[in-house]
């Protein structure tokens, strides 16, 4: 029996690319920093609200990875992709920005109409992840809304496949239960 | 009461696409005639799509924004690379400061510390930094080190807020420019590198500069803005000393030469005067030891 997964797998995982301005990034280079932070603003943007729930806390986790990124640039060996390498300033970012604040839904605080069908069950989803734990909810966003793959959430979270694969399993029980009591 | 099914335990392997062979085979085989492990699986995939159904549009940031956070990253983490250079320029600025001062002390016995300081500041225009902005104070006998770094609005509204506990909270700078220690003056500099282009635009809502002293004494904070003055490049300083029962605002000095290249005090005396009570700050902050002292 084969299996249908609705992960959004939409780009690939760009591990060890050939980058032609990271050799002037890592010596400072304002214009190489400039095409680094471009490049990567709008997906590390994007992990951090949906991490955090927030615009304005997304922007601050945002500008602390860029600056942590532009003062570690120097130190950074290629052993994983680059983006790898920052989505993990980011995850830690975030998640440090999480656990000393209330991760809330923004979405849910929107007034006006009464919601279709389909936000009702965005809502829902989103109001359940703000109970699960702040590892849980980064591993869920990791593989279902960031679409990677086990081996880049082992990567990005620095522990082993089978570790990610359990935690993402745990995360998703915990993910059904608080489903369950919001429904 | 329904038995868990044995076969559950390979089940999320099954899911997540890592069992293969035999036990793939063997549970494949399982499953129609198994609801309990029929159901589990059913439950798995609909968790999965609910959750990529749900994956939300992100709106990304405004170009204005961008350009801003741009700034402010690479203003950051250039203070924090040329750190150790920054630190050895204003060792050596003060250095010539010492030597300046031993020798005009020599020469006019009435020139004060704090015109030393004063000095110092004119001493590193000839350096590639140009400063903008200068304040000095004296840092209270409790302080051991002083940290300078750069904070985002809500860091500073968070390090704003009273504590109520007998030993504060370690106060962490996520950015730190610079550390000095002792209980010298601290001459704090507001390098125009350090913040690039966005000096202009300077809003008490964006990231300040956050100069904090550390210990498990009352500390010292002194939080440079750009305030709400007309002037281009005006900063003020403002002393905060947190209290183990609070936070506690005790003084304000304003720091008037901001020009690019200028820096001075504004409340700097110009009488001769031992080093420990040189400038009006001093006695300020000796009352606020004394207050300190009294609250503990």
């Amino acid at each position: 029996m084969d299996q249908v997964f609705a992960v959004p797998c939409t780009r690939r995982w760009e591990e060890r690319e050939t980058l032609p301005w990271l050799a002037a990034a890592k010596s400072g280079e304002s214009w190489a920093l400039e095409q680094f932070f471009n490049l990567y603003q709008g997906q590390v943007y994007s992990l951090c609200y949906r991490l955090l729930g927030k615009a304005e806390d997304a922007q601050d986790a945002t500008q602390t990875t860029f600056i942590k990124a532009f003062r570690s640039l120097p130190h950074f060996r290629g052993e994983s992709g680059i983006r790898t390498w920052l989505y993990r300033i980011a995850i830690n970012e975030a998640m440090s920005l999480a656990r000393s604040r209330r991760v809330t839904s923004n979405l849910a605080d929107e007034p006006g109409p009464a919601p279709e069908p389909r936000m009702v069950e965005r809502l829902a989803v989103e109001a359940a992840l703000t109970q699960v734990s702040a590892d849980h909810r980064a591993v869920l966003v990791l593989r279902f809304w960031e679409g990677l793959s086990y081996e880049e959430i082992a990567a990005v979270l620095q522990i082993s496949l089978s570790a990610a694969k359990m935690r993402l399993h745990r995360a998703r029980d915990e993910f059904r239960r608080c489903y369950e009591e919001k429904a | 009461m329904i038995r868990p099914c044995a076969m559950q335990r390979i089940l999320c392997r099954y899911h997540d696409g890592s069992l293969s062979g035999l036990p793939r085979r063997l549970l494949e085989q399982h499953l129609p005639a198994c609801p309990t492990c029929s159901q589990r699986l059913r439950e798995l995939e609909e968790t999965d799509a609910l959750l990529s159904r749900a994956r939300p549009v992100v709106d990304g940031l405004a170009p204005a924004d961008r350009d801003h956070l741009f700034r402010m990253a690479l203003a950051a983490s250039n203070a924090g690379v040329h750190r150790a250079s920054w630190l050895r320029r204003w060792r050596l600025a003060a250095s010539l400061t010492l030597v300046a001062g031993i020798f005009g002390g020599l020469m006019a016995q009435h020139r004060s510390t704090a015109h030393g300081i004063a000095s110092a500041a004119q001493g590193a225009e000839s350096s590639p930094v140009q400063r903008v902005a200068t304040a000095s104070t004296a840092i209270p006998e409790q302080v051991s080190s002083v940290t300078v770094g750069v904070h985002s609005a809500s860091e500073v509204r968070s390090h704003a807020r009273p504590r109520f506990s007998r030993r504060p909270r370690r106060q962490r700078v996520p950015h730190p420019l610079g550390t000095t220690s002792g209980r010298d003056q601290l001459a704090l500099a507001v390098e125009p590198r350090a913040f690039g282009d966005a000096l202009d635009g300077w809003a008490p809502d964006e990231p300040q500069l956050l100069v904090i002293a550390t210990r498990d004494a009352p500390a010292l904070t002194i939080d440079v803005s750009n305030s709400s003055s007309d002037q281009p490049g005006f900063a003020q300083a403002t002393s905060t000393t947190f209290t183990p029962f609070g936070a506690q605002v005790v003084t304000q000095a304003t720091v008037s030469s901001c020009t690019p290249g200028e820096a001075g005090m504004e409340t700097t005396p110009q009488q001769s005067s031992p080093p420990g009570e040189a400038t009006d700050q001093n006695s300020m902050h000796q009352k606020e030891r004394e207050k300190s002292d009294g609250m503990d």
